[in-house]
């Protein structure tokens, strides 16, 4: 059994903490995003990738798998439909130089920012990202609905789980037929819990004097030099 | 007894017309233990949800420290922040996804500053065993950690009562024993603790009076649990064996006991008269105690001024203990004679 996302974020090893951690993962996006050189990008995707694998090991893998699903069929389609001066041809399939090259240079770029960002995901749990936007200056309200619906995800996301164990125990997905009928009834079941969730969220909150107010905890930003470091490093691609 | 919550003819009507509490005059005092037993649907639940102002009476009212409870949310606020509520399910109660912001959801409602609610929330998890467990995202804690996380939600409001709705249900061996020993740090400090609880030997434990419920009414209240009101609530209890304790200055009944044991010079000059020896006449109330969680039938005359320690002692175990008065040993003597 695989560990959830949760528990990867909690158990990570972090080089950089805090708000800084989160703007550290920003500036590094949009210098890579923003630049047009595959050496910025290579360099980005080398640094956030030792980065992910120091930070979570081989989650990170896990979690890359995904958009190379994208990327590859990508890749076949941009290789094919770009113009330039043809390498190699068969039949009505030509392979360009540009299209290689262009191929190569959208896949690095698109890698190097899904690796920053993963160690973003890898290493920072929702309310903590929460709290930094709240800091950062995005209205109490939102943060506060974000943090009551992130609970409530939390919440029903284990009772649906529960109650998909129970519909497997008592054969619930045996055919197609029972597969729709449990579908149907377990999102039924879900909607009524998530009615009742509401009501018990509101009386727990009456109980506990809420008066409009959604505490965020605020750890001490670590890691400055090593993230000025990785700044300059990425930087430096621009140079090249 | 200082008294902290009192309820006065305390009616409740739910909207479909469920009558939950029909006039319960309750009382909990301050720096006791107050447990309050009941079936399902007695009405437990209803009557605490009251005492934190969550359900407002059809009739009667909810005193507070002798004043009675106003439902307006200033009145309320002041309510909520004397008087913390446990609920059931963790999960329900917890609002936030981490426990530091969990702990510290009520004491930032209340107005206080960042650092105070730093020292409150570090405070409320080691008086609940949950040290370093500030940043611990709560759907990754296990059943007993998110009911100890509710816990110090409430101790870290520093109220003058805690209420706690069933707090062992689902709970280890472990886990029921973490509960009891913070119900006890809380007696320490002189609070005032309601519980409601089906787990009769967890009541036993830390509980001061015991009041029970049946049918949305208070059927006993009292310093003990009688073992007819236990049974006829249904809880649940391996009852062992039986002790029967005659006074010195009534006739010894003619019993068939497995165990005969006499305390006290009196109780031991009453034995002899009644041609009994007695199985052991040191340590007598113990060891009839113990012989009785063992099943068997033990019979244990004593000096009449004994008798109120004897059952004292008794209620403490799973023991079914009856007391004779004068004329219900000719009783069990008919009862005995008919059973021959």
């Amino acid at each position: 059994m695989h560990r959830t996302l949760e528990a990867v974020q909690v158990s990570s090893k972090k080089i950089v903490r805090g708000d800084l951690k989160v703007v550290f993962v920003l500036i590094s996006l949009f210098l890579t995003v923003l630049s047009s050189k595959p050496t910025v990008y290579a360099t980005s995707l080398l640094i956030f990738s030792a980065l992910s694998i120091h930070a979570a090991g081989r989650e990170y893998f896990r979690i890359l798998r995904v958009p190379l699903f994208f990327l590859l069929p990508a890749f076949v389609v941009i290789v094919l439909v770009t113009h330039g001066n043809v390498l190699w041809k068969f039949s009505f399939i030509t392979i360009t130089g540009e299209g290689i090259n262009l191929a190569i240079e959208t896949v690095l770029r698109a890698l190097a920012s899904f690796s920053i960002l993963s160690y973003l995901i890898l290493t920072t749990t929702i309310p903590e990202f929460f709290s930094f936007l709240k800091r950062a200056g995005l209205p109490k309200f939102i943060v506060e609905i974000a943090v009551l619906i992130y609970r409530s995800v939390q919440v029903l996301f284990d009772e649906l789980e529960r109650m998909d164990e129970a519909a497997s125990s008592r054969l619930g997905y045996s055919s197609r037929r029972s597969f729709i009928r449990t579908a149907s009834l377990l999102s039924y079941s879900l909607f009524l819990k998530t009615l009742n969730r509401a009501e018990k969220l509101e009386m727990s909150m009456q109980a506990r004097c809420y008066s409009g107010k959604m505490p965020v905890k605020s750890e001490n930003s670590t890691g400055w030099g090593i993230a000025l470091l990785i700044l300059i490093a990425i930087a430096g691609g621009w140079l090249l | 007894m200082n008294l902290v919550i009192e309820t006065i003819d305390l009616w409740h009507v739910y909207r479909n017309g469920v009558e939950a509490l029909k006039g319960v005059n309750f009382k909990a005092g301050k720096g006791e233990t107050t447990i309050l037993l009941g079936r399902n649907g007695a009405g437990k639940t209803t009557l605490l949800l009251h005492f934190n102002g969550l359900l407002k009476p059809t009739k009667g009212e909810v005193l507070l420290e002798g004043k009675p409870i106003r439902y307006d949310k200033k009145s309320l606020f002041e309510v909520r922040k004397k008087v913390g509520l446990v609920f059931q399910n963790p999960d329900d109660q917890l609002i936030a996804p981490v426990v530091w912001q969990d702990v510290a959801f009520g004491l930032k409602n209340i107005g206080l500053d960042d650092r105070e609610i730093d020292e409150r929330v570090k405070q409320a998890l080691k008086q609940v065993g949950l040290e370093g467990f500030e940043n611990r995202l709560c759907n990754m804690l296990s059943e007993g950690e998110k009911k100890r996380v509710a816990i110090a939600g409430v101790v870290a409001m520093e109220p003058e009562v805690v209420i706690m709705d069933e707090p062992t249900a689902g709970l280890d061996g472990f886990g029921v024993r973490d509960i009891v020993e913070i119900v006890m740090m809380l007696k320490k400090e002189g609070k005032a603790i309601i519980i409601s609880t089906h787990d009769i030997d967890f009541a036993l434990e830390i509980g001061d009076r015991f009041t029970v419920m049946d049918g949305g009414k208070i059927i006993h209240e009292g310093k003990d649990i009688p073992e007819e009101i236990a049974e006829k609530c249904g809880f649940r209890r391996k009852i062992g064996g039986k002790l029967i304790v005659v006074p010195h200055n009534i006739p010894v009944p003619d019993v068939d006991a497995d165990f005969f044991a006499a305390a006290g010079d009196l109780g031991r000059e009453a034995a002899y008269k009644a041609g009994i020896q007695p199985n052991t006449e040191c340590a007598a109330i113990e060891k009839s105690i113990l012989k009785a969680i063992g099943g068997s039938t033990v019979l244990l005359i004593c000096n009449a001024e004994m008798i109120k320690e004897v059952k004292k002692e008794a209620l403490n175990y799973p023991v079914k203990i009856e007391v004779l008065t004068e004329g219900m040993e000719k009783r069990i003597w008919e009862s005995s004679q008919r059973m021959r």
